[in-house]
């Protein structure tokens, strides 16, 4: 009897491998591994560096037709204007590449990035905006796909290759970090799933005709052209997840997104970042 | 029509690999203005020529079912480097555009 | 009496090359082959192909004809064609179900290979017809691919 009850549990924690959570948090390290085996016990025999492709890596068909049309993105042309505004110079006569540490190139991958000044997150697109700040212009709206969004889709791609950093070392930042990933795990909306619900415990399934993306690797890619032409920048498709589970989505840029970022971006640390990409 | 054709030419031995992208929105007339609400006229690319050193190699005619900003792919054979790449396209409100480029 | 489509559209383009010298009409307008506007306006695969004059075509296994099984997104879909027929001069691509299922012809001039890749929409899970016209005749390859709308809409 007691034997029976045993496996009962055990399957049931083995059903949901990571939605229940009642002990204190583990250490973001720790907890990062144990996400990690458990999206190779998913998936064995996946390269890990393929994770940045996101549900095409299990996909043959489909990473290929991905590779076919990454080849020569129909999206080149909005990354073109991208280029435009970042080797524009400012009021001051400065440009991003004069603002940013080492010109802009291999630093996407530190971001979030908490300043122990301020006391809060600097995502990579607040660093483009302080710049702004800096040579005397108005920030760009975190939402404004035409401004900000092409020019994270092309400053981006500077950091290709580089592999994700993301450093929790202070009291502030691992609040931050509890932060996102108590937003992550938290169930939301009329439909009551949380970010881990699709992308971790349902990973690699299909639903409603769409691979779910596993979890590990989706920082990394981002921004993406939907269909080669729609620009989501990762808040935005943060916002269009919460609307697909019918919650009332967090602003772009705001806090909370932040928070989720930060956590987010964690997990994929050691991954190699590809900026910016076709997606369905 | 501002933004330029973006062309590649890669050369091996003769056979020069030619991948262009045509800046143009390809509405196909049956599609709603998310805004607005009102349908977007038809305007689409019908007519595509590529020239090697100004002898044409494809003539093209498309419909509106050629995707947005549309990518096209050939082979040049008989390239040698510093051999000039061109396309001409035509849209059906009589607007046109060409790129030219020269093989590395 | 009418003539076959190919030999008018000779005809068509050597008139062309005529006004063309006569400068009346820009070199690379003059060049064009005629558009087939019935073939290309037409709302139906069969009427299509009559309008094409390829109806006719045999199955052949020397075109090959790359596209994906399933279409993430149908308004990308990226497709490879190659002829191996002997003295291909032109290859038409038909999306079988769209609302004109004629997509495109890519006349194949001297000096290019009867290679294309182009990227289109499809309306719908259809099958993609090829066919080249190659030596005279007219020559067909089909391949299915489905398309997934947006499972996600909400």
């Amino acid at each position: 009897m007691k034997g029976r009850w045993f496996r009962v549990l055990v399957l049931a924690a083995a059903s949901l491998p990571m939605a229940a959570r009642t002990a204190p948090p583990p250490d973001p390290e720790t907890d990062r591994q144990t996400l990690v085996r458990f999206f190779e016990a998913r998936f064995p025999g996946i390269p890990k560096d393929d994770y940045v492709l996101g549900a095409f890596m299990v996909n043959p068909d489909a990473r290929r037709h991905y590779e076919d049309i990454m080849s020569f993105p129909p999206f080149e042309v909005d990354l073109d204007r991208g280029r435009k505004l970042w080797e524009s110079p400012m009021r001051d006569g400065r440009t991003y590449a004069e603002c940013l540490p080492n010109g802009g190139e291999r630093l996407a991958g530190s971001y979030p990035r908490f300043d122990e000044t301020e006391q809060s997150l600097v995502t990579f697109e607040m660093l483009l905006n302080r710049c702004r700040a800096a040579s005397g212009e108005s920030p760009y709206r975190y939402d404004d796909r035409d401004t900000m969004g092409v020019l994270t889709a092309y400053a981006r791609t500077l950091s290709d290759g580089m592999r994700m950093d993301i450093r929790i070392d202070s009291p502030g930042a691992r609040v931050r970090y509890e932060a996102g990933r108590a937003l992550f795990y938290r169930r939301m909306g009329q439909m009551n799933f949380s970010c881990a619900n699709c992308h971790i415990d349902n990973a690699g399934r299909v639903m409603r005709m769409e691979t779910i993306s596993p979890a590990l690797g989706q920082a990394t890619h981002f921004p993406v052209f939907r269909g080669g032409d729609a620009l989501y920048t990762l808040h935005a498709r943060y916002t269009r997840c919460m609307e697909q589970v019918r919650a009332q989505p967090f602003p772009m840029g705001s806090g909370a997104f932040n928070d989720l970022e930060y956590f987010h971006s964690y997990l994929s640390n050691g991954l190699p970042l590809k900026a910016s990409v076709y997606r369905r | 029509m501002a933004d330029p054709i973006k062309m590649r030419v890669t050369l091996a031995g003769d056979v020069a690999t030619v991948k262009a992208l045509i800046p143009h929105p390809m509405e196909t007339g049956l599609r709603k203005d998310p805004v607005t609400n009102d349908m977007v006229p038809i305007h689409f690319i019908h007519h595509v020529v590529a020239s090697h050193n100004d002898k044409p190699v494809l003539d093209a005619q498309w419909s509106r079912s050629v995707s947005k900003n549309p990518f096209l792919e050939f082979r040049v054979r008989g390239a040698r480097s510093g051999d000039r790449i061109s396309i001409r396209w035509e849209d059906n409100r009589g607007a046109s555009g060409t790129g030219e480029t020269v093989i590395k | 009496m009418t003539l076959p489509s190919r030999r008018r559209s000779v005809l068509k383009t050597l008139i062309s090359a005529a006004v063309w010298a006569g400068g009346l009409l820009p070199a690379w307008v003059a060049r064009a082959a005629e558009r087939n506007a019935p073939a290309f306006d037409a709302k139906t695969l069969d009427e299509g192909l009559a309008a094409a004059a390829v109806a006719d075509a045999v199955e052949t296994d020397l075109i090959v004809l790359k596209a994906p099984d399933i279409a993430e997104n149908s308004a990308l879909v990226h497709i490879e064609i190659e002829s191996k027929l002997p003295d291909t001069r032109s290859i038409l691509l038909f999306a079988e179900k769209n609302p004109q299922p004629f997509v495109a012809q890519f006349d194949i001039l001297p000096g290019m290979d009867p290679f294309v890749a182009v990227r289109i929409k499809m309306a719908e899970s259809a099958f993609l017809r090829v066919v080249v016209r190659a030596g005279g005749k007219s020559y067909v390859v089909r391949r299915e691919t489905k398309v997934t709308l947006g499972g996600c809409s909400g």
